[in-house]
This record gives C-alpha cells, structure tokens and sequence, in this order.
C-alpha cells in the first residue's frame, strides 16, 4: 500500500489536480456554499472554482439564507487574501445576524491569527473602542499564547 | 428481531488448534493465529521446528469444523440479527491477517464494526465471498486507480471496489454489505481483511470487530428506527423541553416523512442532556494521529450509549480546525458503527445555528443518518464519482434527493434503491409482513 504518497497528498492538501473525469461545472461553486457536510479547504475550494469575488457576493448578500453566507465567509477565509480579510473584518463588525458575525471572528482568528496576530489583535482592540492599555495587553497576550506554541 | 449473539471471539478462528477451546483459548495478549500462516506459527513456537502436525488430519475431529457456524434460524419465515464477534484482531504493518467467518444461506447483509486506536484510520480493505467474488479490495478487479482516487481516500482500492469500503475518520472502520444490488451474499466462508493507517505509514494496532449478520427469507421491506436524540443545549433544546418544542419536533417529523416513503418508522425517541461545553465542536480528525484523540467531536460522539437505532447530537456549530469554515452535519461514517455506543464514531452531529429552519435541521438529520446507515451522496462534486445505486439521480439535476449534497428545505425524497441498503443495515429492526398464505389466511377469516 502506498502509504505514504497518500498521507503526503492528504497532509499537503495542496492546489487541486486537474481533474479530467469531471469537467469544472459553474454550479459547483454555488453549491459547495449550501454543502452539508463538505469542508471548505483549499482543495474544496479550488475544485469548486469558487473566486473571492463570487464568495464575497454571496457574504454579502442579505437576502439569502444564513447557511450559505456563513459558508462563504468560511470560503472567503480560506481564499485568504487582504481584501477578502478585509471583507470578513467589516462583516465581524457590522452583519445583523449574530452567527455571520461569529463565523467572520473565527476565520479571522483561524486564518490570520497564526500568522499575523498584530493584525488580529489591532482589530480586536479597535473594535472594543476605547480598550485601555491593558485590555490591549491581554489580547495580545492571549494571541500569543493560543499560536505562540506552534 | 432480536440479535443471537454468538460471542465466538478470535478464538474462533484458531479452535483447530490443539489445546485451544473456543472459550479459553488464547487469553487476551494471545495473537491471532490462523491457519496456513507460517510466520505467525513459527513466532508462537509452533511452527516447523516444533515437529508439531499442523495438518487437517493430525487435529482432534471435534475442533476440526472450519470457521464459525450460526446455525439454522430461529425462526426461517422471520429476520433475525445474529452477531459475531472477533476480539483482539492484530494488524501488522497496516494489515491484519485474512479473517474467515461464515454466512449462512439466509444472510441479507453484513454490518461490519472494527473498533481500534482513535489515532489510526482503518478501513475494510479485501471482503471476498466464498467463490471468489470480490466485494472489497486493494485492486479491484476491472478498476485502474489514479492519484485523483488517492485523494479521494486513504484506501482507495476499496473505496473503488464493487462494494464501496469508505474511511471518513479514525478509531473505527466500518462496512455494510451489500451497499448496491450489484453485490450480493451468498452462504459459505467469506474472507474479511483490515487495513490500518498512522502517522508514519501502515501501522500496528488492534481491533475488536463485531459483525451484524441479518438474515431471513428476504431483504425487508418495512422497519423501524431508534432515534437517540442528544443535547448540548444549542438552540434552547434540552431533554426537558425539546418532546414538546415546536420546532424541534417539525424537524424530526421531516426526518420521519423522508424515511416513512421507504418504509422505515422512527421508533422509540429518546431525549438526552449532555454536557454544554460540547454546543460547538470540531469536525473531526483530518489525518491519523493525536486529533483523533483531541477531536471534540469524537469526544461528544463517545458519549453515546444506546445500543439501538442512531444516536444524533445537536449542536451549535461544527466547525472545521484547520481553515475555521464549518459544516451542517457530520456522521460518524458510512456506515456508522451501529449498535456499538460509547466510540468515537457512535453518532450523528447537527449544527443547529447555521441554518434555523426546522425543514432545514430535518433535512441535515436525515441526510446525515442515511450516511450513518450506509449510503452515499448520489453525487460528489468532484472527480465524477456517485453512489452505486442504480435508481438514484446523477448530476446536479437530483438535487431533490436527501443524499445529494446541499441542503434544502425543499421537498427531498429516497429512491427505493436506497431504501433497500437501509434496511439491510443492522440498525434498522424489520418488521416482517406475514407470508402470503398467511396474509391469505387471515384475510379469510376477516
């Protein structure tokens, strides 16, 4: 059994082969948002041909039913660039229903507080308004020790 | 029906053995010897140089009855569920030895349950009949497999096979055969094999495997399912409130009416609190290793303790670690390790925030249990892959199906191909219609 090569491929989870016996279907993208139970990775995302801006259409689209919003804002995570963080921040900030904001807080934590806490945490920080010195320290400090051991 | 539990233990395999009896035989640190494994004799001291005869005709006649037997039926006309059970099988460099058990003219279906290490993926790896045919295997015969099918699963041979051996986590492998009607038991010695993968390759482990053998003049048509519903108190539903709330009851009536077309009722409901700190978990482990173990979700599925029907938890939010999207529903496999509570895969998970329609939360509940009692998206998106029932809808076109993958809640049905694999699952308790001349009978005297 060729163990290795598998856990490799599953371990790298890397940009999507091409993958011939099933030709990219614009629907896809749509419907890997309503996905039951479907993760959303890099690998889903790309087979999906799931853009940044088509996610952020269906973030943004208030009429549509929570599930697919949350998902896209997941997606929008994992595309993972300023624009679509900067999307996600307003989101966390400003969406009328409570679990988009949930879900926008967790990417930002989950995506970028590994690699740029000082980002994360300034916007935690500005979103509470008038955090004392303190209150900034503490973030940051549990920042540091959510990702510092990694 | 009622499960004949015929507890024959790995012991059952070696009973040819002298000085093995199939009750105290082989303690539990014994390995699992079988017959015609050189190696493994020789490693217990009773190989070759042992001058031991190992030969059919050196061993005493009464042990000499090859593999186990379930006997003739308790009753013919009616189904039962009988149960066998392998302790202590040993896998070697990711492989166990070819286990043998046999079915008796009368099986329907198997339900097979290895229960491992929660950090190692397992799989069903080679299931092969006693003519030959091949259900499972690494190399499926006719299939030439491609690193798309690597992606697809960690064995993708027997994902591939005609009877498709899925992997969805770690800590159990499971197998429902026949999954389609183009497989089918027939009474003899069958071969079962496992397969199993760590951090670093093909690994050694155990497993306690238990198989579901459900027999009886034909595949049923009508049963019953248990359904265990579990609480963290997401969306306000507690043991307490949730047998009168509204809306939880109109999502488990849409669960119901999905099931009811193909004739299976919900059984006996039950309501269960568990702890809160379980409304949000993970999806479970990507990989083998340590998340097995971690994983909240496999945590909370471990507090299942009934040993009938699914068990289904509902929580807030299934979130996905690595990339921080989350997902509607997770079942513990397909097939989920039925009838076996307290696993780390004994269940069914439902996120009830992120989608609070009732039909909605119906819909997941009745997508994910048909997962946990053996079927597959009629569908995937990717790599042209679906199920392997005829009847269903491919493309995206059937997505009124309750295994395609999105949610809806929109009208959803299952074909009846699909309601046959469900009733072949151990879980489902078959209510047996009286034979014609009965039904005749009985009739007349109306």
């Amino acid at each position: 059994m060729k163990t290795l090569t598998i856990l490799l491929a599953l371990a790298l989870a890397g940009p999507a082969l091409a993958d011939p016996a099933f030709p990219k279907d614009p629907r896809n993208a749509e419907l890997l948002l309503y996905a039951i139970d479907i993760p959303l990775t890099p690998d889903t995302v790309a087979r999906a041909a799931l853009t940044e801006q088509h996610a952020a259409r269906i973030a943004t689209d208030f009429k549509r039913p929570r599930y697919p919003r949350v998902r896209a804002i997941g997606a929008l995570g994992v595309i993972g660039t300023d624009s679509a963080r900067r999307l996600i921040e307003t989101l966390a900030v400003t969406d009328d229903d409570e679990q988009v904001r949930v879900q926008a807080v967790i990417s930002l934590a989950r995506i970028w507080g590994h690699d740029d806490r000082e980002v994360v945490g300034g916007f935690l920080v500005d979103r509470l308004g008038d955090a004392t010195p303190a209150v900034s320290d503490a973030i940051f400090g549990e920042l540091e020790r959510l990702y510092g051991g990694e | 029906m009622r499960p004949n539990h015929s507890t024959l233990s790995a012991l059952l395999l070696l009973g040819m053995l002298p000085g093995c009896t199939p009750e105290g035989g082989g303690g539990d640190d014994e390995p699992i010897i079988l017959l015609g494994d050189d190696a493994a004799l020789d490693d217990a001291g009773l190989g070759g140089d042992t001058g031991l005869d190992l030969t059919d005709a050196a061993l005493p006649e009464w042990d000499a009855t090859p593999g186990p037997d379930l006997g003739p039926p308790v009753d013919p006309s009616v189904t039962q569920l009988d149960v066998i059970t392998i302790e202590d099988v040993q896998l070697s460099a990711g492989y166990s030895e070819m286990l043998t058990f046999e079915l008796p003219d009368d099986a329907r279906s198997v339900t097979i349950v290895g229960i491992g290490d929660p950090t190692i993926f397992y799989s069903v790896v080679h299931f092969e009949g006693p003519d030959g045919r091949i259900l499972v295997a690494e190399e499926p015969p006719g299939v030439v497999l491609t690193p798309l099918d690597s992606q697809l699963s960690p064995f993708p041979g027997a994902f591939r096979s005609p009877n498709r051996s899925a992997v969805a986590a770690t800590g159990v492998a499971t197998l429902l055969a026949p999954n389609n009607p183009g497989v089918e038991l027939i009474g003899g010695e069958w071969t079962l094999q496992f397969g199993g993968i760590g951090v670093i390759g093909g690994t050694f482990s155990a497993l306690d495997v238990i198989i579901y053998v459900k027999r009886g003049p034909k595949v049923p048509t009508k049963g019953t399912l248990d359904v265990h519903c579990h609480f963290t108190g997401a969306r306000g539903w507690t043991a307490a409130n949730a047998p009168d709330d509204a809306d939880f009851q109109a999502a488990l009536a849409r669960m119901g009416e999905f099931y009811e077309e193909i004739g299976i009722g919900l059984g006996e409901i039950t309501y269960t609190d568990i702890p809160a700190d379980f409304r949000a978990v993970d999806s479970g482990p990507q990989g083998p290793g340590p998340d097995g173990e971690r994983s909240t979700l496999h945590q909370m599925f471990s507090l299942s303790a009934y040993e009938t029907g699914v068990s289904l938890f509902f929580v807030e939010r299934i979130g996905e670690p690595q990339f921080g999207g989350a997902i509607g529903g997770i079942a513990g496999g397909t097939p989920g390790p039925m009838l076996e509570p307290g696993t780390v895969r004994s269940g069914v998970a439902v996120a009830t925030a992120l989608d609070p329609n009732p039909a909605s939360i119906g819909h997941i509940m009745g997508h994910e249990t048909g997962h946990f009692l053996g079927l597959y998206h009629t569908q995937e998106f990717f790599g042209g892959i679906t199920d392997q029932i005829p009847d269903t809808p491919e493309g995206q076109g059937g997505n009124d199906n309750l295994m395609f993958p999105t949610v809806t809640s929109a009208p959803a049905h299952l074909t009846a191909g699909q309601g046959v694999v469900m009733h072949l699952n151990a879980a489902v308790v078959a209510i047996d219609e009286p034979a014609d001349d009965q039904a005749a009978a009985e009739e007349g005297a109306r």
